[in-house]
């Protein structure tokens, strides 16, 4: 109900707790033998995910446009916002409201956004930890 | 010898693409008669590289070694890439075929000049390798949701990862050799390249 109440109101959380889970689409292809590799959390305009709380497997897994406009079913990773505030970034919630990706606008209420740029080394090490995890949902390398 | 001439000039406008081959064909053909000292294995193998990237294209390629394997009394009749540098070509490439929002939120897309300047650099070390008549264990390309690529080459115990950024003179560097790790930034030219190089196989 809270929940629902949040995205009803597009509240913006103003602090994300340590332990909130992130969700990160892998797109088809992306991962190799089942492991994602460190470019996957590199975006110096800032890494999106989503708030796990605030989405589903089928929703956040489902994010990228296909070649014929459809939805395109990828996989899923999990991380936690104090994985990315021990490499001296910060995660911010960023909710986006119509935004346009290849001629769709995009709603997204549990987006978020890394402020900062991880290094390689913290980037390989999230990805090493990341795939010693089993993924949300399975990833066709 | 203007064969692809146009294509270069029609693929890669702004890129001043000039025909790296034709000058030292001229060079080759000219040695018999003044005597000057042949072109080295290094220098063509370099050159077709370079004339491989501007391409984008493997028709041509062959078709200039072969010009050469028959020039050079059939010393080189093809010159083939190391699997793992033909395969991250061909990844490479691929990436021109991001649209936007590919990793499922805002991912950029990967424009052709900068592709070409990866495909280099990767050429560019493939050329390196032979050179040495060594193999790389893996070379990885991988793009990124910024627009950016990486590089990755492992040798023996060593890592090399090559960052590069569109419309950026420099590139990010990091070296591993299973002891230490080093981050860095560096100019994006081909001296800096053939340090990091240098590096991995020494």
């Amino acid at each position: 109900m809270a929940r629902f109440f949040y995205r009803f109101v597009w509240i913006h959380i103003g602090y994300l707790p340590e332990e909130t889970r992130l969700w990160r689409e892998v797109p088809p292809g992306r991962g190799k033998n089942g492991k994602i590799d460190q470019t996957f959390f590199k975006d110096k305009n800032g890494l999106s995910s989503d708030i796990a709380l605030f989405s589903n497997e089928k929703t956040s897994s489902r994010r990228r446009v296909g070649k014929d406009g459809k939805p395109e079913m990828g996989g899923l990773v999990c991380f936690l916002v104090n994985e990315i505030r021990a490499n001296n970034c910060n995660v911010v919630h960023a909710p986006l409201k119509k935004y346009p990706i290849k001629d769709k606008l995009i709603t997204n209420y549990s987006h978020t956004l890394v402020n900062g740029e991880l290094s390689i080394t913290a980037r390989k090490e999230l990805a090493a930890r990341i795939n010693a995890r089993p993924p949300v949902v399975p990833f066709v390398s | 010898m203007n064969l692809g001439n146009c294509a270069i000039a029609n693929h890669y406008p702004e890129s001043g693409a000039v025909d790296p081959f034709e000058e030292n064909l001229v060079i080759i053909e000219g040695r018999d008669e003044r005597e000057q000292e042949s072109p080295t294995l290094d220098t063509l193998i370099r050159h077709l590289c370079e004339f491989s990237t501007l391409t984008l294209g493997n028709t041509v390629q062959d078709y200039y070694t072969d010009q050469i394997g028959r020039i050079l009394g059939n010393e080189i009749p093809r010159i083939a890439l190391h699997q793992y540098f033909q395969t991250g070509i061909n990844e490479i490439r691929s990436y021109l075929d991001l649209e936007k929002g590919w990793d499922g939120y805002r991912g950029a897309t990967f424009s052709k000049d900068f592709i070409c300047t990866t495909e280099k650099i990767l050429l560019q070390s493939a050329g390196y390798f032979y050179s040495l008549g060594l193999e790389p264990d893996e070379v990885t390309p991988c793009p990124a949701s910024d627009g950016s690529v990486e590089i990755e080459i492992h040798y023996q115990n060593k890592e090399l990862f090559l960052s590069l950024s569109p419309n950026s003179r420099e590139m990010g560097i990091y070296l591993n050799d299973g002891m230490l790790s080093k981050e860095y930034r560096d100019i994006l030219e081909e001296k800096t390249i053939q340090k990091q190089l240098q590096w991995l196989v020494g």
